[in-house]
C-alpha cells in the first residue's frame, strides 16, 4: 500500500481533497462551508451542493500544489460515492470521473463511512478486526471492521445521530450552528448535575442508541427554566452540560457493550465530528480494556485523506470502478445488518 | 492547429454531447433521460470521441451547458467539465442555454430580443439580448408577470413565446423547450470555440437564476 | 373537515396510533406533520413507515431525514416518502428532490410542511404539541378524503 492516491470528499458540508503516499499524508485540503450554513440552523443541502461544484477542482489543485505533485505522478483517484447529500456526492463523483477520464487513472468509489472506519489503519496501522464507533452529524453506529470491504454493524442509533442531537439542542437553546462546538463551549460554565436527563436505551440489551428522546427532554427542561419568558444564561449552561454528560455516558456504556460483543477486537476507535467533543472523548477513553484510538481532529471530521486511504486499501485489493460509477445517497456499510427498530418494540431485535 | 472542442449538456431531461473539429461537428449523441445522466455522461463522451477517432489529449477545450435548467443536471455537467479541464489542462467554457438557443434559433440575432427557457412550476427564465449579445442578468417569473421585461423588444424566442408576445411582439415559439438537443449541444460547442479567442474564460458555474434562500431559523426564547 | 384530538402520554401511545393509522393510508396521501422541534414528528413518521412494512416482513431503519431532506421507503409496492423540509432552500427544490413527482403517487409524510408553497390537496394535517409528559395530537383532513377513515381510526383506538 505505497501507492500515491488522490482522495476527494464532498458528501456533506466540507469540500476536501488530499494526496497520500502510503501512510504519508502529502496534503490534506478542506474547504469548510460552515459560514455558509451558520444562519440556517444546519446544513442546507442546496447551498452545500452549489458550493461543492465550484470548489472541488480548486481543492484538488491546491492538494496537488501542496503535495508538490502533478496528476501524472498520481496512481489512482478515490472519491466518496456515498452515502451523503446527493448533490455533493454527485459533484464529487463527476469531478473525479472528469479527472480520471482525462488522465486515464483508475477511479475508485469509496463509501464515506468506510473512509472514517479505516482511518485508524492510516494513523496507527491497527490490525483487523477492531471496533469502530462512528459518530457524526448524520451517522452513529458501532462497526466491527474486518477488512477494507468487511464491516459488521453491531448497533447504532434508531433515530437521530448525536451530531444531529447537538445541532437541534443548539437550535432549541438559541446557540450558533454547528451545534457541537457551541453546546460544548456553553457547557463549560454549566453544572451537569443540575438536570437528570435520560440515558436512552440503557434499559435495553445490545448497543443500539437513541437520541431523539433526549432532545425532547432538553425542550422540556428549557421550557421549565424560563423566567419571564427568557432562558437564564446559567440554566442554558446547565442544560448543555447535562445534555453533553448524558450523550457521553450513553455512548460510553454502549461502547462497553459493543466491545463485549466482539472480544477479538484489537482496539476501540472513534471517528466522526462528534469525537471532537472533549467530554465524549474522555468518557470513551475510560471504556477499555483494549487500546482506545481517536485520530487527530483533522482526520476525525470529513477529509480527503481518509478517502485516499480507503482508496489505497481498495486499490491494493484490485478494486476499480467504471465511468458509470453511480452516486449512492444511501449506502449501508453492512447490508446484511438487521434494521434497528423503534423504541416501541422493546426486545424485538435480539 | 485545428481547434477541437468537446461539448456536453444535461440541463433538461437529456444527456447530450457534440465534438467540434475546426468548423465541423464531427460527432454527436443525444439521448432523452429523466435521470441517470451521472452514470451515462462519461461513457457517452468516450463514445463520441472514439467514433471520431479523437482522444481526450487532442482536445483544445471543453464546452458545457450551464443552464438555466435542472439543477442536478447542471451540477453533473459542470463538475465533470471542471474535472476534465483540470485533468487535461485545457479551458472549460460555460455556455448558457439562452446563448445556445439564441445562436441556434434566432431569426434575427442582432435585434433586441428576449430568449425564454422553461422554469419549474410553469414559470419562465428570461434573458435579454441586444446586438447579438446577452444584456443584463437573467430573470424569472410567471409568464403573466413578464410584461415589463418585454416592453421594448422586437421579438421573443423560446418557451411559451407566443403567450409572452401576446400577439404584440413577434414570437418564435420552439417546440418543447428549445431546439432539438443535438442542435443545442452543437451550438454550445461552436460558442465555446468562439469564446476561446477572447482569452482564458472563467471556470464554468451553473446558472441557477434562482437564489437558494433557506428559511431563516425559528425564533427561540431570548437568553438573559 | 373531519378531525380528532388525542392525548399521547408516552411513546407507546404514539406507536399505537401509528399502528392504527398506517393501514388506513393509501398511495397518493400526504400527511403533513406540524409541531416544534422535539414534538415527536419523526417518531410518528418512523412508526407509520415501519408499521406499514411489518406485515410484509421487511422492516427498514428509518433514520432522521433532517440532513438528507427526503428518504424513501417501500412496502407492498407502495412508495413511502419521509421528508423534513426545515432546510429546504426554495420550494422549487422539491422538484430536484423528486418530491413533486412523488406527491399524489406515494404516501408522503412531510415534516415542516409550512415550507411548501402549495399545500397538497386533501392532505391530512397532523399537529403535535408537547403537553405535560406527553403530547397532544390533532388530526384533521377534508371530509371527502378522511371522514370515513378517521372514524375507523377512532374505532381502532377504542373510541
Amino acid at each position: 500500500m505505497n501507492a500515491t492516491v488522490l482522495g476527494i470528499e464532498s458528501s456533506c458540508d466540507d469540500t476536501a481533497a488530499a494526496v497520500l503516499r502510503g501512510r504519508c499524508i502529502l496534503s490534506n485540503v478542506v474547504s469548510s462551508q460552515t459560514n455558509l450554513h451558520a444562519a440556517f440552523g444546519g446544513v442546507v443541502p442546496e447551498l452545500a451542493a452549489r458550493a461543492h461544484v465550484e470548489r472541488l477542482d480548486l481543492c484538488v489543485e491546491e492538494a496537488l500544489r501542496r503535495a508538490r505533485l502533478t496528476l501524472m505522478e498520481i496512481d489512482a483517484i478515490a472519491v466518496t460515492a456515498g452515502p451523503g447529500l446527493i448533490g455533493g456526492v454527485m459533484a464529487g463523483v463527476m469531478c473525479a470521473k472528469g479527472l480520471a477520464a482525462a488522465t486515464g487513472l483508475p477511479l475508485i468509489g469509496v463509501n464515506h463511512l468506510a473512509g472514517h472506519a479505516l482511518t485508524p489503519r492510516l494513523t496507527d496501522d491497527v490490525p483487523y478486526p477492531y471496533l469502530m464507533l462512528l459518530v457524526s452529524g448524520g451517522h452513529c453506529q458501532f462497526l466491527r471492521v474486518d477488512g477494507p470491504n468487511g464491516f459488521a454493524r453491531l448497533g447504532g442509533t434508531i433515530d437521530d445521530a448525536p451530531g444531529e442531537a447537538f445541532d437541534k439542542v443548539a437550535r432549541l437553546l438559541g446557540l450558533d450552528q454547528p451545534g457541537g462546538p457551541a453546546v460544548e463551549r456553553t457547557a463549560r460554565d454549566g453544572d451537569a448535575g443540575a438536570f437528570a436527563f435520560p440515558r436512552p436505551l440503557l434499559d435495553r440489551a445490545g448497543c443500539d442508541l437513541s437520541f431523539s428522546g433526549l432532545k425532547t427532554a432538553v425542550l422540556r427542561a428549557r421550557d421549565l427554566s424560563l423566567v419571564d419568558g427568557a432562558l437564564p444564561r446559567s440554566a442554558r449552561a446547565d442544560i448543555c452540560a447535562a445534555f453533553q454528560e448524558a450523550v457521553a455516558a450513553t455512548l460510553a456504556e454502549k461502547s462497553r457493550r459493543a466491545l463485549a460483543l466482539c472480544p477479538e477486537a484489537t482496539a476501540f476507535a472513534v471517528a466522526g465530528g462528534v469525537a471532537a467533543n472533549a467530554a465524549i472523548r474522555t468518557a470513551l477513553e475510560a471504556v477499555g480494556p483494549v487500546p482506545f484510538l481517536a485520530p487527530p481532529l483533522a482526520l476525525c471530521t470529513d477529509n480527503g485523506a481518509m478517502i485516499a486511504w480507503a482508496g489505497s486499501e481498495l486499490l491494493a485489493m484490485g478494486q476499480r470502478d467504471g465511468m458509470d460509477l453511480a452516486p449512492r445517497p444511501r449506502w449501508p456499510l453492512d447490508p446484511d445488518a438487521a434494521p434497528m427498530l423503534g423504541s416501541g418494540r422493546k426486545g424485538a431485535k435480539a | 492547429m485545428t481547434t477541437t472542442v468537446l461539448a456536453f449538456d444535461c440541463s433538461a431531461a437529456h444527456c447530450a454531447a457534440a465534438l467540434l473539429s475546426g468548423h465541423r461537428i464531427v460527432g454527436a449523441r443525444a439521448e432523452t433521460m429523466a435521470r441517470g445522466q451521472a452514470e451515462r455522461l462519461m461513457p457517452m463522451l468516450a463514445e463520441v470521441l472514439e467514433d471520431a477517432g479523437v482522444g481526450y489529449r487532442d482536445l483544445s477545450a471543453i464546452g458545457v451547458g450551464i443552464g438555466p435548467g435542472n439543477f442536478t443536471g447542471l451540477r453533473i455537467a459542470v463538475a465533470a467539465a471542471r474535472g476534465l479541464s483540470l485533468g487535461l489542462g485545457v479551458p472549460a467554457v460555460g455556455i448558457t442555454r439562452f446563448e445556445a438557443i439564441h445562436a441556434a434559433c434566432s431569426p434575427d440575432p442582432f435585434a433586441t430580443q428576449i430568449v425564454s427557457v422553461a422554469a419549474p412550476r410553469d414559470h419562465v427564465y428570461l434573458q435579454r439580448f441586444a446586438g447579438g449579445l446577452p444584456v443584463g442578468a437573467p430573470d424569472h417569473g410567471a409568464p403573466g408577470d413578464c410584461a415589463a421585461a418585454l416592453a421594448d423588444v422586437a421579438l421573443v424566442l423560446g418557451h411559451r413565446a407566443a403567450g409572452l408576445g401576446q400577439g404584440r411582439i413577434q414570437a418564435y415559439p420552439l417546440e418543447e423547450d428549445g431546439p432539438p438537443t443535438g442542435i443545442l449541444v452543437a451550438a454550445i460547442a461552436r460558442l465555446a470555440s468562439r469564446r476561446l479567442a477572447d482569452g482564458a474564460p472563467p471556470r464554468p458555474a451553473p446558472l441557477y437564476v434562482r437564489a437558494a434562500d433557506a428559511a431563516p431559523a425559528r425564533p427561540v426564547p431570548p437568553v438573559r | 373537515m373531519a378531525s380528532m384530538t388525542l392525548y399521547l402520554p408516552d411513546p407507546d401511545a404514539t406507536d399505537r396510533l401509528a399502528t392504527a393509522l398506517a393501514p388506513l393510508l393509501r398511495a397518493g396521501d400526504a400527511v403533513l406533520l406540524s409541531g416544534d422541534l422535539g414534538a415527536g414528528k419523526s417518531h410518528l413518521a418512523r412508526r407509520i413507515i415501519q408499521s406499514r412494512q411489518a406485515p410484509h416482513g421487511r422492516v427498514e431503519d428509518v433514520p432522521s431525514p433532517t440532513y438528507t431532506l427526503v428518504q424513501t421507503y417501500e412496502a407492498d409496492g407502495v412508495e413511502m416518502i419521509h421528508a423534513d423540509l426545515y432546510r429546504l432552500a426554495d420550494p422549487s427544490e422539491l422538484a430536484e428532490l423528486g418530491l413533486d413527482d412523488a406527491l399524489g403517487q406515494a404516501i408522503a409524510l412531510i415534516e415542516w410542511p409550512d415550507r411548501l408553497d402549495i399545500s397538497p390537496a386533501l392532505a391530512l394535517d397532523v399537529t403535535l404539541t408537547p403537553e405535560g409528559e406527553g403530547r397532544r395530537i390533532t388530526i384533521a383532513g377534508p371530509d371527502a378524503a378522511w371522514a370515513e377513515r378517521l372514524s375507523r381510526l377512532k374505532g381502532a383506538l377504542g373510541g
